[in-house]
């Protein structure tokens, strides 16, 4: 979708901030957060492109004025209530409940059940693999011109506005990756094809306004290119690595 | 509580009621139980961080076997060191040169290595970084105090996908008589995102406890 969260190239966006020794988590509700994440994660609550979009469905101005925890909060919000884990009404009045009884959340002196315990460390120490064996051949090889599709999907996409329409070379096939745009739509429809790293100089993509001997690597697709073979456009990388 | 209006400390922001109604709401169902939330937070600030990359680093640095492993596999490289899970399940490292400064961001969300690098901060998440970054590297990287030449190839990766991308740094001038423990005090977690350089012998701490931010 083309939302607010595709912000590559955008301008007026404001000074970068670095933080001197920066916490992992400025405040504890980050950390719960966080925590609440791995726990929806460990039961199977979503996948990664479904939190994604969730995250990508905020209302625009909320997204901008909103931290990245915050943002966490809306998808699982979101989503829990979606997948039936709870109502709006319960959510509504567990709401209340935090605002009104400012004591720790019950049950935390209780052991954590082995299972469970077994079950997000699992998570942790593994994670999920999103590669799949695909029968088909790749339709792309290192070396290719390719151009990055101009579609415009009102769903969940990993094609970047800023390469859309450009011109590039595929410079690493990564082998076949479950597909985001069918993936979020929550239906488990994993839709695997290959996904490559293609390179496109500056100019390619900021025309007049790049900067020298600058390139960018992006991980697309295959459905999000075609071929540029026979193109004339097709601008040539110089590689010195 | 919360009847002495004016003393009582402040209210929960609205986040933290977020937080604690989605918590206890977890904790009733059954995904959350006793400590388990701690935990995973115990675990996120001590046990997983930038150096465990730094450990691969400077592996890397003093083994050329271990550095041809590192770029031809990196996500089982990284697992002989016993570094992997949930977000680095597909490593790809990509060294800096003499020719090539490689950078990484995550334009659409925040895609970041956790097991390799821990947590993102927050100038990572936030959008002047991914916005700029993508259009003007230069300009960014000499705000981190990282100036190269125009002969130097800026290259920017943009993990749009489930790879995730760890940045190699070049071994500093002057460590040749260096272990590969003190090396590791070298190995920051912003050069291994590709925004800085890593640090020079001259600048290193020693006796931290992890890798310098």
């Amino acid at each position: 979708m083309n939302g607010v969260h595709d912000m590559g190239g955008s301008h007026q966006v404001g000074a970068i901030a670095p933080e001197p020794d920066e916490p992992v988590f400025h405040e504890r509700w980050e950390g719960v957060t966080f925590g609440v994440q791995v726990a929806g994660a460990t039961a199977g609550y979503w996948t990664s492109d479904e939190y994604r979009f969730a995250i990508e469905q905020m209302p625009p101005a909320e997204y901008l004025s909103t931290s990245y925890f915050e943002h966490w909060l809306s998808a699982m919000e979101k989503i829990f209530i979606a997948k039936g884990l709870f109502t709006q009404e319960e959510y509504r009045r567990a709401l209340d409940a935090a605002r009104a009884d400012r004591s720790p959340a019950a049950g935390e002196a209780e052991p954590v059940p082995p299972e469970l315990l077994e079950a997000v460390g699992n998570v942790i120490a593994q994670g999920g693999l999103c590669s799949r064996d695909v029968p088909q051949a790749p339709r792309f090889h290192v070396g290719d011109a390719v151009q990055a599709r101009r579609d415009a999907p009102s769903g969940h996409t990993r094609l970047a506005r800023y390469v859309r329409g450009a011109t590039g070379e595929i410079v690493m096939s990564h082998g076949a990756f479950v597909f985001p745009d069918t993936l979020a739509e929550g239906r488990g429809v994993e839709r695997p094809q290959y996904v490559y790293a293609v390179r496109f100089v500056g100019t390619e993509l900021w025309g007049r306004d790049a900067e020298p001997g600058t390139t960018f690597t992006i991980d697309l697709w295959e459905s999000y290119l075609q071929s540029a073979r026979g193109s004339t456009s097709s601008p040539t990388i110089t590689n010195r690595g | 509580m919360g009847t002495d209006h004016g003393h009582h400390p402040a209210e929960l922001s609205e986040a933290e009621a977020r937080a604690k109604a989605l918590e206890s709401l977890l904790r009733e169902r059954g995904l959350v139980a006793g400590d388990l939330i701690d935990r995973v937070i115990e675990r996120y600030t001590t046990d997983i961080g930038p150096l465990n990359g730094a450990r691969a680093v400077a592996r890397a640095w003093v083994d050329d076997d271990y550095r041809a492993r590192l770029l031809a596999d990196a996500t089982a490289a990284l697992q002989e060191l016993e570094i992997g899970g949930m977000q680095g399940e597909h490593m790809v490292a990509v060294p800096n040169t003499d020719t090539v400064h490689n950078v990484v961001v995550c334009t659409l969300c925040s895609c970041y290595p956790w097991p390799v690098l821990g947590l993102p901060p927050r100038w990572y998440k936030d959008a002047p970084y991914r916005s700029r970054v993508v259009r003007e590297p230069r300009a960014v990287l000499n705000e981190f105090g990282t100036t190269l030449s125009d002969d130097v190839e800026v290259r920017v990766w943009d993990s749009s996908a489930e790879l995730r991308y760890l940045v190699l740094p070049q071994r500093p001038a002057g460590t040749d008589d260096w272990t590969e423990e003190q090396l590791r005090e070298l190995v920051t977690r912003d050069s291994m995102i590709g925004v800085t350089k890593a640090v020079g012998p001259h600048q290193a701490t020693f006796g931290s406890d992890g890798a310098q931010t």
